[in-house]
């Protein structure tokens, strides 16, 4: 069985350019939903589980930092993986994240390669799991 | 200072466009500050605050604008005006995170405001700030910052 995917940020492009890396990563993603900040994320997240989630910081509505700690504190979410995506690595921000549980984080500008390289022990624990 | 901010800039757009658009630029070229009819540019404009006070910019033609989109996309013309914007917006956003991630390196912790992305034709003003051109493909963008006060004292 494949790996469910949620890619969250309020830019259709970057989404769209995340989704083409996962598909070309060889990392069995079989599917990928998107939503454009962490409100719409939760409410995808109640219809149907994934197994990673990826998700922009700074976003309207609800942030990445928000949408980290309700995950974090939901029973039922808790245990997926939370990857970080920001224009700012080593700020306040991703130290904040990283300290409430998220699995990593993904620098912008990223190559497809450092996309498949933060996803690839993700996924991998996720399929032993 | 003039040269740190320019320095920032230079690196941080090359940087982006490099990794992300995969295009190579030419750095501190002449810009034709023309302006045009309405919706013949994009700005994508960012307010700065905290350690620095300021607004920084991202002035491309439309005509370039919709080629980055296309090449960031994969795809080929044409392309919806919200499309174009999201994508200028998002280049532009990526551009001013790693300028500020540079500059916070001399001054300290610098906030960037939400981003505000517009068809426009008018002329930028170029009486204040720093800034630097990049050829793209046949075309010219610039880069600016504009720091609200008097910035001579922040230079060690």
């Amino acid at each position: 069985m494949g790996v469910r995917v949620l890619i969250v940020d309020d830019s259709s492009t970057i989404r769209k350019i995340i989704s083409r890396c996962l598909q070309q990563s060889e990392l069995g993603i079989s599917e990928m939903c998107e939503a454009g900040n962490g409100q719409e994320a939760l409410e995808l997240l109640a219809k149907r589980p994934v197994d990673v989630v990826l998700t922009d910081i700074n976003m309207p509505t609800m942030d990445g930092i928000q949408l980290l700690s309700v995950i974090k504190q939901n029973e039922a979410w808790k245990s997926i993986p939370v990857l970080m995506i920001t224009t700012e690595a080593g700020a306040d921000s991703v130290i904040a994240a990283v300290s409430q549980g998220a699995a990593g984080y993904i620098k912008k500008p990223f190559t497809a390669l450092e996309i498949h390289d933060q996803l690839a022990p993700v996924v991998k624990a996720v399929v032993r799991s | 200072m003039h040269g740190t901010v320019t320095e920032a800039i230079e690196r941080a757009t090359l940087e982006v466009f490099a990794i992300m658009v995969g295009v190579d630029l030419v750095p501190k070229v002449q810009w034709k500050n023309t302006g045009g009819e309405f919706g013949s540019n994009v700005e994508s404009s960012f307010q700065l605050s905290g350690a620095v006070s300021g607004t920084a910019m991202v002035y491309y033609t439309l005509t370039l604008a919709t080629r980055i989109t296309c090449q960031l996309l994969r795809i080929d013309p044409p392309v919806p005006e919200t499309d174009i914007l999201d994508a200028a917006g998002e280049v532009a956003n990526m551009i001013v995170g790693s300028v500020k991630n540079l500059l916070e390196c001399h001054w300290g912790s610098i906030r960037i405001g939400v981003p505000r992305v517009v068809l426009s034709g008018q002329r930028m003003d170029e009486s204040r700030g720093m800034r630097v051109s990049f050829r793209c493909y046949d075309d010219v963008f610039t880069v600016s910052v504009v720091f609200h006060e008097d910035p001579s004292h922040w230079e060690n």
